[in-house]
């Protein structure tokens, strides 16, 4: 139960996905136009992640090594496309309105398909679970405060709630493409910038934590297996 | 030998092939379920849009009175009389634009019966969200100071949308954005979806013209 609550910690700040992995860019960017849709894009990743992870967990030990990815993937798919039915189905009209397009982006997402590799197949259920659960939400919160600051900067409202109401003319470069690499990597420079303060003044060297960075990547090595 | 450690071409195949199957299954069962209330929750934002056309009270079932047709510059446009009692009181044309930026606008606009446009909605589209649905929806704004407060009642402003309302779609001629030389304003950034609208809106009106005749007729039976 302790590992799973840290399973659970871990993807909300020190093995964040989006702040510290830098997985599933795509989305990131693409869906952060305002502060409602980077939350709602992070749930509804929340809710593929945890199914996914589970469903993998479970048949991992059967999957034969050769074909694993494109098990996983027809797992990832058949969870999204399902919930994104249900959603059709039975959400509210609003919600389903503003979250509809991006919902099969979810498949392609790299987290989703990241942590069944590296740690779903390799772990339990339970901690798979968990596992899906912190990076879903560590996802939505990197979202949502990239939307806020998007949203903000660019219309002067945050959630669609006027903060300053005298702000008439939109600030068009903040809610586009470009204005999401610049702030995204602003975001990048600043999380950077306070974990190596902390490491200094605890007198140790900042180095990027194991296994996290490009070198170490699982993915990138599918075709020499041992 | 396991199966984790198999690498016969056909046993990988079959392994796929029976993961796809399995997903297909849940998929046709998830499909099954949902399909009726899909079909009832599509059904009821079709109606609610009729609510926010501004049209005059009226008593019948527009869409099942629906008649397709296409419009002169080969857009599907449907044409739904609204009635009272039996009696004519107005238009509601759908008109799907292909032109958008991320796939078809529909735009759905309220007539009176001198072809006056009351009021524009659009009804589907999957532009940006946050520069091209902003051509697109109509929303009440929030401010910190009417947080609390109930939004108003009847139709959220729009000025793209509304700066169609009481004009009536010219015979000949064309409706263009300001860039392309026309009269009306369009969002910068979302000039391919402000086009969009503009178009639709104006196949919608030219269709009205052509076809109006065809529904005036059952008036006078």
């Amino acid at each position: 139960m302790k590992n799973a609550l840290k399973d659970m910690l871990k993807g909300i700040w020190k093995e964040n996905p989006v702040l510290v992995l830098l997985l599933g860019t795509c989305p990131t960017l693409a869906t952060t136009s305002s502060a409602a849709n980077g939350l709602a894009m992070g749930l509804a990743t929340t809710c593929v992640l945890c199914g996914s992870n589970l469903v993998i967990s479970c048949i991992a030990g059967v999957v034969p090594k050769k074909i694993r990815i494109p098990v996983y993937i027809v797992v990832i798919a058949t969870f999204v496309s399902a919930i994104d039915m249900l959603m059709k189905a039975y959400a509210p009209p609003a919600i389903y309105g503003a979250l509809g397009i991006f919902i099969p982006l979810i498949v392609v997402n790299c987290i989703v398909l990241g942590r069944a590799e590296a740690f779903a197949s390799k772990h339990s259920p339970l901690r798979s679970i968990f596992d899906g659960i912190g990076m879903g939400l560590g996802f939505s919160l990197a979202l949502t405060l990239l939307g806020a600051l998007r949203e903000f900067i660019s219309t002067g409202s945050v959630f669609e709630v006027k903060i300053i109401t005298c702000w008439t003319t939109d600030f068009l470069l903040a809610s586009a493409a470009p204005g999401a690499f610049i702030i995204l990597g602003c975001i990048l420079a600043a999380k950077n910038y306070f974990a190596r303060r902390a490491a200094v003044k605890a007198g140790k060297l900042y180095v990027p934590p194991a296994g996290l960075d490009c070198r170490s990547c699982q993915i990138c090595k599918l075709n020499d297996d041992e | 030998m396991k199966l984790k450690e198999n690498e016969n071409v056909l046993v990988l195949g079959g392994f796929l092939g029976i993961t796809a199957l399995i997903s297909a299954l849940v998929l046709a069962l998830v499909f099954t379920v949902t399909r009726e209330p899909i079909e009832r929750m599509q059904k009821k934002s079709l109606q609610e849009s009729f609510k926010l056309l501004s049209l005059p009270d009226f008593d019948n079932l527009p869409h099942q009175e629906a008649k397709s047709y296409i419009s002169p510059e080969k857009f599907k446009v449907i044409i739904m009389p609204v009635r009272k009692n039996g009696v004519l009181k107005a238009f509601a044309v759908r008109s799907i634009s292909p032109d958008g930026y991320a796939g078809e606008v529909e735009v759905t606009c309220g007539f009176d019966l001198q072809k006056k446009i009351l009021a524009v909605l659009v009804t589907r589209q999957q532009e940006t969200p946050g520069l091209g649905s902003n051509v697109c929806e109509r929303k009440f704004r929030k401010t910190l100071f009417n947080l609390f407060k109930a939004a108003p009642e009847g139709l959220p402003p729009n000025p793209i949308l509304d700066q169609f309302h009481g004009l009536t779609v010219p015979e000949n001629g064309s409706w263009q954005v300001k860039r392309d030389g026309g009269t009306f304003d369009f969002v910068t950034g979302a000039t391919i979806t402000s086009r969009a609208v503009t178009a639709a809106v104006e196949q919608a009106g030219k269709t009205l013209h052509i076809h109006r005749g065809e529904f005036m007729e059952n008036v006078k039976k």
